[in-house]
């Protein structure tokens, strides 16, 4: 049996947009679907995205036409454009690999949005701390360029 | 504003009863009541239990000053006499205080079970919890070893 691992993993980044911006990037289903992924080939083929306090998401995501990776998730907050607290389960097929416990806090400064990210997680299977931190960077880079995007 | 305060703690407890009989302290509904409340002079006023992957639970009462809490969990993970992780919500009257990740692990320790409680916390908007959540928690779980004696 693998032994668990708990973690608490800080992600901070700043865009050159307002915080209103930034929020409506995860509060608009078909905005967060462009960006939500870690890697730059993988694709989501599944997506179910209810953003409202106890609303449900559901994203299956992989190489094209697969969906290995299954994050499942349910909003526990939302404060608009300044918070977003929500919890899930991301599975490697069948596997758990781990829980988290995510809050976004979004805040106004210097013309632009700080965004802090905090995951607080649970492992059981192969991925790692450190596995995540990379994700959530990645992924703090292709919310950036899918600002950059949706301004031009 | 809303502000966010994260925090973590760990709790360790040793109860002379196997790990199938402490797992079910958690996963049977009527062996979590006996310890899985406010005390004597608290009030019940909702209960739903559904111990799945994917179910929830609620917990809701009256203290004696008045206070109306909610305890509103998602099971997360289970597996059978080795670990629950739960992610839970707590209001006090319609505010919400936090949101924590709790995970539950057990293991056999001589002729009884170590149970480690490991809770990650996001408190909201001012909440000071002050260490009460720790504190509290560690009364649940003496609680739920005198359940196991009787």
């Amino acid at each position: 049996m693998i032994k668990t691992v708990h973690a608490t993993i800080v992600v901070e980044r700043d865009y050159p947009v307002p915080p209103a911006r930034v929020f409506a990037a995860f509060a608009e289903p078909d905005a967060y679907r462009q960006w939500h992924v870690p890697n730059g080939e993988w694709v989501t083929n599944r997506f179910a995205y209810d953003f409202r306090i106890g609303g449900e998401l559901l994203a299956g995501f992989g190489k094209p036409g697969e969906s290995r990776y299954v994050n499942k998730g349910r909003f526990e907050d939302i404060v608009p454009n300044e918070r977003i607290v929500s919890a899930g389960t991301m599975h490697d097929g069948d596997t758990r690999l781990s829980s988290t416990l995510c809050t976004i806090e979004l805040r106004a400064e210097k013309g632009g949005t700080r965004l802090k990210l905090t995951d607080q997680s649970v492992f059981y299977d192969w991925e790692t701390p450190e596995d995540r931190r990379g994700g959530w960077t990645e992924i703090a880079e292709k919310l950036a360029a899918f600002l950059q995007r949706d301004a031009a | 504003m809303p502000s966010t305060q994260q925090g973590s703690f760990t709790l360790e407890r040793i109860y002379p009863a196997t790990c199938a009989r402490v797992f079910r302290a958690f996963a049977d509904a009527e062996a979590k009541t006996k310890w899985f409340a406010g005390g004597d002079r608290w009030a019940l006023l909702e209960r739903r239990f559904d111990f799945r992957v994917g179910g929830s639970e609620r917990l809701k009462g009256r203290w004696p000053d008045g206070t109306i809490s909610t305890f509103d969990a998602t099971y997360w993970d289970i597996v059978p006499e080795t670990r629950i992780v739960y992610c839970y919500a707590m209001h006090l009257g319609d505010r919400k205080i936090s949101v924590s990740l709790a995970t539950l692990e057990f293991e056999g320790a001589g002729q009884g079970t170590k149970l480690t409680l490991t809770e990650h916390g996001a408190f909201l908007d001012g909440y000071d919890d002050a260490g009460s959540r720790e504190r509290g928690t560690g009364e649940l779980l003496d609680s739920l070893g005198k359940s196991l004696a009787n």
